[in-house]
């Protein structure tokens, strides 16, 4: 009798997989290294690795939780080799309190996001776009529930007095 | 619950993260908090255009692909795969450049027409050139009258 094992991924549930996990990888590279360009490479780097040991894969394993912790590794060595190379974004941070500037506050948030940790980054973005519990956060960070938790708390504390003091406008209207 | 710890944890209330007594306890007090509700109001439009700029910059991912997909199976973009290229194209460049500036290569001789000024001949048979600046290994063969073949075998690249 033959035993139905649970190892290994075949390319249709590959393909599946990668069309239910591509925003969501995305979204947590963008996070951490805050470039469109470098979180594509991240996601293309992080589902080729997946992609090459996906008959090795065990389903009963969180896949999800493993693919993002690849991706984290891709993007470290990207922001390392980037740091190495001096080829860092310069987004320089151009604060502004005049009242007359337009808010453009997709560069505001940019900026905001610019000034936290890259641990309380990623736990935005694991919390915000990808639909983890702070469990399942936590399992991908190495870190507890309730460390998770405050994370995240310390880092949208950052965001709101960042914008608040820099952009006084930003709330005015509302 | 006190103003002061509601606020604290607005951000987790707005992405479901507290326990359903924690929420309850927050609904209750934004009920008969205006200050509250204004900062849950910031937080919201913060959370607003955090999810704006985040699916902005994928949409602009997936727009800069040729298959609109952000992975495929059999091509590595990836930052290494670009930096290796960077670094083949540069060491190419390099060879073409050294090889264009001694105007030939080890297997190629190269007739050579220029004056050069010092060399000095108190044989018949010329066994070897030096460059002034030294740089350059060669063998000399003398071919014909007043011709020599000059057969440059490498040394540094400049």
């Amino acid at each position: 009798m033959r035993v139905k094992t649970d190892t290994g991924l075949s390319e249709l549930e590959f393909e599946k997989l990668f069309m239910e996990l591509e925003k969501m990888a995305f979204n947590f590279a963008y996070s951490i290294v805050l470039n469109s360009e470098d979180a594509k490479d991240a996601v293309q780097e992080g589902f080729l690795k997946l992609y090459r040991s996906k008959e090795k894969l065990d389903k009963n394993k969180n896949i999800k939780a493993y693919l993002f912790q690849i991706i984290k590794n891709v993007c470290f060595d990207i922001l390392r080799s980037k740091r190495n190379t001096q080829e860092i974004e310069n987004t320089t941070i151009k604060i502004n309190n005049s009242r007359e500037t337009e808010l453009d506050r997709k560069q505001i948030i940019k900026e905001a996001m610019n000034i936290l940790t890259t641990q309380e980054r990623m736990i935005i973005g694991l919390l915000m776009f990808e639909g983890f519990t702070s469990k399942e956060a936590g399992e991908i960070m190495n870190l507890s529930d309730s460390t998770i938790r405050n994370h995240f708390m310390n880092g949208r504390k950052k965001i709101k007095n960042f914008i608040l003091k820099n952009y006084p406008d930003y709330a005015r209207s509302l | 619950m006190k103003c002061k710890h509601v606020k604290e944890i607005l951000s987790l209330y707005l992405n479901n993260l507290l326990s359903d007594t924690e929420k309850n306890e927050v609904e209750q007090h934004l009920k008969n908090c205006p200050v509250c509700q204004r900062e849950l109001a910031i937080e919201k439009e913060i959370q607003n255009d955090l999810e704006m700029l985040f699916k902005e910059e994928y949409i602009k991912a997936k727009q800069n692909t040729h298959s609109g997909r952000l992975f495929k199976k059999t091509e590595t973009k990836g930052i290494f795969f670009r930096l290796g290229l960077a670094i083949a194209a540069t060491i190419l460049l390099t060879i073409s450049l050294a090889i264009l500036r001694t105007g030939a290569s080890r297997n190629n001789p190269y007739f050579i027409d220029t004056k050069i000024t010092n060399v000095s001949i108190k044989e018949t048979k010329i066994k070897d050139i030096k460059f002034i600046d030294e740089k350059l290994k060669t063998k000399v063969k003398k071919i014909g009258n007043n011709i020599f073949l000059v057969n440059i075998q490498g040394g540094r690249n400049d």
